[in-house]
């Protein structure tokens, strides 16, 4: 009994700080609602607009960019990282705080830091292009065309370190042997990396790129800080446009049915990883 | 066993007490009735110059009301939109509310009966004396006052570098109006060539692009129909005829992507905010600043090492004088939920008085409100925003478009718009029609008309 009594507590804090707001935003999404006062019902007046919304539509675009973008490289340099660390790499120590470091800086702080050093007059960016010659007048962050790999980058730069933590620990627990081993018979550092490394923690790589994929999807945070989803929407993913229609223009139903529609397609492309890293690992 | 059972029991009864107090403090409040006399009233401020003068007035207020503590909290200008509705509606609200009449925090406080008339609070500080009819109007609901408006912004000058003007062989503005589109395009284009930018426009705010709008709009098109697209959005108004397709309008979106491609705006002005720009003006990196009476006090703060002086955008149409554009809206009320509504209404009656319209107002970088007050007796205001105010009381002042239509066409629509345009994302005429669609979405009611 003790044991259930445990989950008591964990499970009224759940009820009633996830399960009830998401179930109040989805009766929230089937209404009109300014934030104060009785949600006015209007079916799915909200769902249909969403279908012939130019703006949901190119935010749905961007976000898919963006996720796939920050996840791919997020997983891809954590690992790089990682193997590094656990290879032996001299100063693998410094190395893994270093590259923890901007997991544990505020989200905001990394998104100030990112917007003024892409400034295209006073940012370091510029700057240090400039250096060597590769031109120093770039508008990083004003030019719809570059503004989502700025965003991108700054997000992989906070979330990478993360990512590498959870795979080192997985690859530390590969005998020393196995590596030994491979190497007698002339498999080289790369060969060896993906033969036995990345087929050996492939659970943990599943599980690391789902969180990726989540955070990616949901870096409301840096967004907002770095460029507040603009200039026009060419950086606003769908955490964004759900802030910009609930917050500021106050249609908190509309805001409410697309974050409903976020969530899902956020647990579509979960489910979706999951499954493809499942089916590899049984594979393999 | 006796004893697990009395200990399950008293397990289960203290997680439910816990439940119930948490939710019990999620529920409704009820109104306070909290003593006139003492206690602590918590009153919320715009952050930035505002907050240090509404100090001065705290710490007023509570030297000559011994026992009572001001607890001021500050609103930056996300948090003082919708999140703060939510706030002013709840049973954790302050005593004094702060809200802009432009963001909807105030159409949404009214319609669900969240403000507290304020009528004996006009009625003792004489505010319907003070006030301009219009103001009076404004603040004028079913014959009741349900908030108190404390200044008055001017949002279009644009603030130059005088010394690079000098430098750059620009004449400076006559009357402090740029005569032409042609004057200001080649003042930026000088500037260039002494290797300073242009014209600063915060462009990732949500507001800078939309006071770019709201300097040109009034000229763009004939002053009736201005005026006209200051009411036409709602359902059965007269005025459907006034579009935003109109040729003026979509030629000043044109000359607005224009200025973007002939690199009058500072580099990079989509990526940067209304700070940034600021910061780049008074560092001395570009010679020309959008700002207003508001951003004053913060400019001068910075001490610049160099002259600044101010003029008008041009004008759209020949013949015709760019007005100024106010903003109407600082206001303060007192939530139906307030614990010391009484001790709010004192504090607000303590504050709106001539001494604090003349001193404290001004000092803030901001424009006092009372038409009794004589201009030229104002301190702690600074030289342009002198200037300023008495240019306007001569040439005439409009209302700010993007903050008196409803939000799902000013300015939270309006800017991510103006954005795309500027950035050449969607043509003139393509900002243009979207202008158009939201206001047809209003007039047919499938868009919430509410004004602040």
């Amino acid at each position: 009994m003790f044991p259930v009594l445990c989950l008591i507590p964990g499970l009224v804090l759940v009820a009633v700080f996830v399960a009830y707001p998401v179930l109040e935003s989805v009766h929230v999404s089937f209404g009109s609602w300014d934030g104060v006062g009785a949600v006015v019902f209007r079916g799915v007046q909200n769902y249909v607009r969403l279908v012939s919304d130019g703006v949901f539509g190119s935010s749905l675009v961007t976000s898919l960019e963006f996720f796939l973008l920050v996840t791919a490289f997020t997983v891809a340099i954590a690992v790089l990282l990682a193997n590094a660390i656990s290879r032996g790499v001299p100063g693998g120590g410094f190395f893994r705080v270093v590259w923890f470091l901007p997991v544990i800086v505020p989200t905001t702080v990394s998104g100030v830091f990112w917007a003024s050093a892409f400034q295209p007059t006073t940012g370091i960016v510029n700057t240090l292009l400039g250096a060597v010659g590769l031109g120093s007048a770039h508008a990083w962050l004003a030019e719809g065309s570059t503004v989502l790999y700025c965003v991108a980058f700054a997000a992989i730069w906070t979330q990478a370190g993360y990512a590498m933590l959870l795979l080192l620990g997985a690859m530390e627990t590969i005998p020393p042997e196995v590596h030994e081993a491979a190497e007698l018979d002339g498999v080289g550092p790369v060969a060896r990396l993906f033969r036995i490394t990345l087929p050996i923690i492939l659970p943990m790589l599943g599980t690391v790129t789902v969180l990726m994929a989540v955070f990616s999807f949901n870096a409301f945070g840096i967004v907002y800080a770095m460029t507040q989803g603009g200039p026009g929407n060419a950086s606003a993913i769908l955490p964004v446009l759900v802030y910009k229609e609930s917050f500021l223009q106050q249609d908190y139903g509309y805001g409410s049915a697309t974050a409903v529609v976020t969530c899902l397609v956020v647990g579509a492309i979960g489910i979706a990883v999951l499954r493809l890293f499942r089916r590899q690992a049984m594979e393999a | 066993m006796p004893t697990i059972r009395y200990r399950r029991a008293a397990l289960v009864g203290a997680l439910a007490v816990t439940v119930a107090c948490g939710l019990a403090a999620c529920g409704t409040g009820t109104q306070g009735t909290g003593s006139a006399t003492e206690g602590t009233v918590r009153v919320q401020t715009a952050t930035g110059p505002t907050a240090d003068a509404m100090k001065r007035v705290a710490d007023d207020f509570e030297k000559a009301n011994p026992g009572v503590t001001v607890e001021l909290e500050s609103l930056d200008a996300n948090a003082s939109r919708s999140p703060n509705a939510a706030l002013l509606s709840s049973s954790t609200a302050p005593d004094v509310g702060y809200l802009q009449r432009s963001t909807g925090v105030w159409s949404t406080l009214i319609k669900n009966h969240e403000l507290l008339s304020l009528d004996d609070v006009w009625k003792a500080s004489k505010l319907a004396d003070k006030y301009a009819q219009s103001q009076v109007d404004y603040y004028t609901t079913d014959g009741h006052h349900y908030g108190v408006l404390y200044d008055e912004l001017l949002i279009n000058p644009v603030y130059y570098n005088v010394d690079a003007f000098t430098k750059a062989g620009i004449a400076r503005p006559k009357d402090h109006r740029f005569a032409s589109v042609a004057e200001l395009e080649e003042a930026a284009a000088k500037l260039k060539s002494i290797g300073m930018g242009g014209l600063g426009v915060g462009g990732s705010s949500p507001f800078g692009l939309g006071h770019t709008l709201d300097a040109l709009l009034p000229t763009a098109v004939s002053a009736d129909d201005y005026a006209t697209m200051l009411t036409n959005f709602r359902p059965g108004a007269p005025g459907g005829d006034v579009t935003y397709t109109q040729p003026g309008v979509v030629k000043m979106l044109q000359l607005m992507r224009d200025w973007e491609t002939k690199g009058l705006y500072q580099d990079g002005m989509l990526g940067m905010d209304d700070s940034k720009a600021a910061a780049l003006f008074t560092g001395g990196s570009i010679g020309m600043v959008q700002g207003g009476t508001y951003s004053w006090a913060n400019i001068s703060a910075a001490k610049p090492s160099f002259a600044i002086d101010w003029a008008l955008m041009p004008s759209l149409t020949p013949g015709r004088t760019t007005p100024f554009d106010a903003f109407n809206g600082d206001t303060l009320v007192v939530p139906k939920h307030a614990t010391h509504p009484e001790l709010a209404k004192k504090f607000i009656e303590f504050f709106m008085t001539d001494k604090y319209q003349s001193t404290v107002i001004p000092e803030s970088g901001s424009l006092p409100v009372f038409q009794n007050l004589d201009a030229s007796k104002l301190t702690g205001l600074g030289k342009p925003v002198r200037q300023m105010l008495e240019a306007s009381a001569r040439d005439g002042v409009v209302n700010i478009w993007d903050s008196t239509v409803p939000t799902s066409l000013g300015q939270a629509f309006s800017v991510p718009v103006l954005q795309q345009v500027v950035a050449g994302t969607i043509t003139p005429e393509q900002g243009a029609q979207k202008f158009q669609d939201a206001l047809e979405a209003l007039r047919s009611g499938k868009a919430p008309s509410d004004t602040d």
